[in-house]
C-alpha cells in the first residue's frame, strides 16, 4: 500500500474540519483535508439543484435500522459539506442549555459553561458573517408576520442568521430569495464562498474523492498512527499522521471510529437530531406572509427557557416568511362552488394572507438507544455500512409539542386564531451526538474535543455534545471547531511527533 | 394535435386558477410525471366539471370529484416548497426560479 505522510490529518471539509483546519493554516501548520466528495462550484449547485456529483465514493454509506422507523438523514458529500445545503440560523446555545443536569434534574451538563465557550461564539459569528443583534453585521428587521407574534411570544428576537444583512467578503446581502438551500446570490454562508482561502492556503492539502476507510493505532500508549484511505480510483493509501482530528457529521464520525475499533463507553449512541414540528394557525387578521428580507428572521423563546425544562423540552419557535403552502382545500372548494379566474384567486390568497407557518425546534433527551452501529452489509468499497438506529420521539419532548400546540392560540388570540394544525415530526438533518464530550468514564472526548483513549484524536462537529438544545447547531459546532483549531494550533504538531513517532 | 391540446389545457388551467401560465405549466408537467396514466382521464372529467353547464347538468356530488380528483394531483407540493404560494402570489413567474420575498 502507497504511504505518504502528514502532519495532522483532518476527516471532512463542512464547517467543523474547515475551521479546525483555518486555525492550523492561520499558524503555518501543515494540513491535509480529506472530503469524499467532489468540488462541486456554487454555479453547478444552483443550475443542477444538486449539491453532490455522482461518483463511487458519494453513495451515502448509512442505512436505517430495518426494524425501527425510517428518518431522513441528510448530510453532503462534497467540499464543503453540510454547509452547502443549510438554511443558516445560528442562534446561539443559552447559558441553561450547558446545564440541563444541574439546574433541571435531566440529560447531561456540557463539561464547561457558556461564558467559556462565549469568545469563540463571537469568533465564529465573524467567521460566518452572522447577521443579529450581537454580530457586527446588524440583524434582519422583523417581517410583518415578526411584528404580528414579537408582542404575543415573547422574549422574540431577530433570529441570528449566516444570510448577511450587507455584503460581506464577496457575498452580497440576501436578497430575500427564501431559497436557501440553493441560494441563487451565494450570500448564505457556505465553506465554498465564506472558507475557500483555507481550502486554497498553500499549508493546506484537499484530498476530495478520498474516503477515510480506517484509523491505524499503534502502541501501547494508545496512538493513532495513520488514515487508511481509498480514491475514488480504487486506490488504497495509507496516511502516516501524527495528530488525526475527525469532522464528519455524527453519523459518519461514529461509523468510522467503530469500524477502527474505537468502541468504548458511549461511541455510537445518543444520536440525536431535530425532530421539528410545523405548525399552521389560522388566524381572523392578516399577518403578511410572503414579505421579509429573508427565510427567518424573528425566534421566539417564549417556550424555550425555564424550570419546565424538568418536564418537558424547551421549544425554539420561528416563523417561515414564505408562509403556508398554497391553501389546496379552499382552492378546490371555490373551484366546486364556481368560482373562477380572478375571484377564485382573490379568495385563495386571502385564506393565505390569514396563515401562519411556525416551525417548533424541541430539545430532545439523549438516548443510549438511538445509535450508531456498524451493518452486517458492506459499501461499494467492502467497509460496513453504518446502521441507524433512532428511537421515537420520547415523551418528554412530545409533551413540549403538545403544550405548545395547545397554548398558542390562548397566546395568540389578538389575532383571531381559527385553527392550529401540526405535522410532526420532521427531520431536521442535524445529527448530533454519537461521540460525546464529557469527563466521566463513558465520555468518548474529553472537553477539548481529544479522544479519551488515542492521545493525537480529536473529534469536531456535533457528534462531540453532551445534549442537544432547541437552538439550531451550526453555530455552537463553528465555535468548538475554533476553539478546537486554536489548541491545536498552540500545542503544535511537532510536540505530538516528539512524543512518540507514528507508525 | 395532442401538443395543441396541451397547449389548450394549460390555457384552461392558468385562467380558470388566475395564474401565470408558465406556473400552470410546470404543475402539469410534475403531474404528468407522477401520474401519466390516470391523470388524463382526470384531466378530462375536471374540464367537463368545471364548463359553464356543468353547474346545472352534473351531479354535484360527481361534479365535486372530479374537481378533487384533479386538482388534488395538481396541487401535490413538498411542505418545504414554498415556490407556488409565492408564484401564486405574483412574486415569481416560475417555479423553478427564485419565487422572493417582497419587502416588509
Amino acid at each position: 500500500m502507497r504511504r505518504i505522510s502528514a502532519d495532522t490529518v483532518v476527516i471532512g471539509s463542512g464547517f467543523a474540519g474547515t475551521l479546525v483546519a483555518r486555525g492550523l493554516a492561520r499558524a503555518g501548520q501543515p494540513v491535509t483535508i480529506l472530503e469524499r466528495g467532489s468540488f462541486v462550484p456554487w454555479q453547478e449547485q444552483v443550475r443542477t439543484r444538486r449539491w453532490e456529483r455522482e461518483g463511487p465514493t458519494t453513495a451515502h454509506n448509512h442505512e436505517c435500522d430495518p426494524d425501527g422507523r425510517p428518518w431522513e438523514w441528510e448530510y453532503v458529500y462534497g467540499v464543503g459539506g453540510t454547509s452547502n445545503a443549510w438554511s443558516g440560523n445560528t442562534p446561539r446555545l443559552l447559558p441553561e442549555d450547558f446545564e440541563l443536569r444541574s439546574r433541571y434534574g435531566i440529560a447531561r451538563d456540557w463539561p464547561f459553561s457558556y461564558e467559556e465557550l462565549e469568545p469563540h461564539y463571537a469568533e465564529a459569528e465573524a467567521a460566518l458573517g452572522v447577521a443579529g443583534l450581537r454580530s457586527a453585521l446588524p440583524p434582519h428587521p422583523f417581517s410583518p408576520q415578526d411584528e404580528a407574534l414579537a408582542p404575543l411570544l415573547e422574549p422574540f428576537i431577530p433570529m441570528p442568521q449566516a444570510r448577511p444583512t450587507v455584503a460581506v467578503r464577496g457575498r452580497p446581502a440576501c436578497s430575500g430569495a427564501a431559497d436557501c438551500m440553493y441560494c441563487p446570490e451565494d450570500s448564505r454562508f457556505t465553506v465554498l464562498n465564506g472558507l475557500f482561502d483555507v481550502l486554497s492556503h498553500p499549508g493546506v492539502e484537499l484530498l476530495d474523492e478520498t474516503v477515510a476507510a480506517r484509523l491505524v493505532t499503534a502502541g501501547s500508549r494508545g496512538r493513532v498512527a495513520a488514515v487508511e484511505c481509498i480514491r475514488a480510483s480504487g486506490e488504497r493509501f495509507a496516511i502516516d499522521a501524527d495528530r488525526v482530528v475527525v469532522a464528519a457529521n455524527a453519523i459518519e464520525s461514529a461509523g468510522l471510529l467503530l469500524r477502527s475499533g474505537m468502541d468504548h463507553g458511549d461511541a455510537g449512541r445518543n444520536l440525536l437530531d431535530h425532530r421539528f414540528a410545523d405548525v399552521v394557525v389560522h388566524t381572523d387578521t392578516p399577518v403578511g406572509p410572503g414579505r421579509g428580507s429573508s427565510l427567518t428572521t424573528g425566534a421566539s423563546y417564549a417556550y424555550y427557557s425555564g424550570a419546565f425544562r424538568s418536564e418537558r423540552a424547551g421549544v425554539l419557535i420561528y416563523p417561515r416568511n414564505p408562509g403556508a403552502g398554497l391553501p389546496a382545500e379552499t382552492m378546490m372548494r371555490e373551484l366546486v362552488a364556481g368560482r373562477r379566474g380572478a375571484a377564485l384567486r382573490r379568495a385563495v390568497l386571502d385564506d393565505w394572507e390569514r396563515t401562519l407557518r411556525l416551525v417548533l425546534s424541541p430539545d430532545e433527551l439523549p438516548n443510549p438507544a438511538s445509535r450508531i452501529t456498524l451493518s452486517p452489509r458492506p459499501d461499494a468499497f467492502g467497509l460496513p455500512l453504518n446502521r441507524v438506529e433512532f428511537s421515537e420521539p420520547s415523551e418528554y419532548q412530545q409533551r413540549a409539542i403538545r403544550h405548545v400546540v395547545e397554548d398558542l392560540p390562548k397566546r395568540l388570540a389578538p389575532l383571531g386564531v381559527r385553527d392550529v394544525s401540526l405535522v410532526y415530526p420532521r427531520g431536521g438533518s442535524h445529527s448530533i451526538g454519537t461521540l460525546r464530550m464529557g469527563t466521566d468514564p463513558d465520555a468518548v472526548v474529553d472537553p477539548d474535543g481529544r479522544h479519551r483513549q488515542y492521545e493525537n484524536l480529536f473529534v469536531a462537529g456535533g457528534a462531540v455534545f453532551p445534549s442537544l438544545s432547541p437552538s439550531h447547531p451550526t453555530l455552537t459546532i463553528a465555535a468548538l471547531a475554533l476553539r478546537l483549531g486554536a489548541s491545536l494550533a498552540r500545542e503544535g504538531s511537532a510536540s505530538c511527533v516528539a512524543l512518540e513517532p507514528g507508525g | 394535435m395532442r401538443k395543441l391540446a396541451s397547449l389548450a389545457f394549460e390555457r384552461r388551467i392558468a385562467r380558470l386558477l388566475a395564474m401565470d401560465r408558465a406556473v400552470a405549466r410546470e404543475l402539469l408537467a410534475a403531474a404528468w410525471r407522477r401520474d401519466n396514466h390516470r391523470l388524463m382521464l382526470r384531466a378530462v372529467a375536471f374540464v367537463l366539471a368545471t364548463t359553464r353547464v356543468a353547474s346545472r347538468v352534473m351531479p354535484g356530488a360527481i361534479r365535486e370529484r372530479a374537481i378533487r380528483g384533479f386538482m388534488g394531483r395538481l396541487l401535490v407540493r413538498p411542505m418545504d416548497d414554498l415556490s407556488l404560494p409565492l408564484a401564486y402570489a405574483g412574486h415569481a413567474r416560475t417555479l423553478d426560479s427564485p419565487s422572493g420575498l417582497l419587502p416588509s
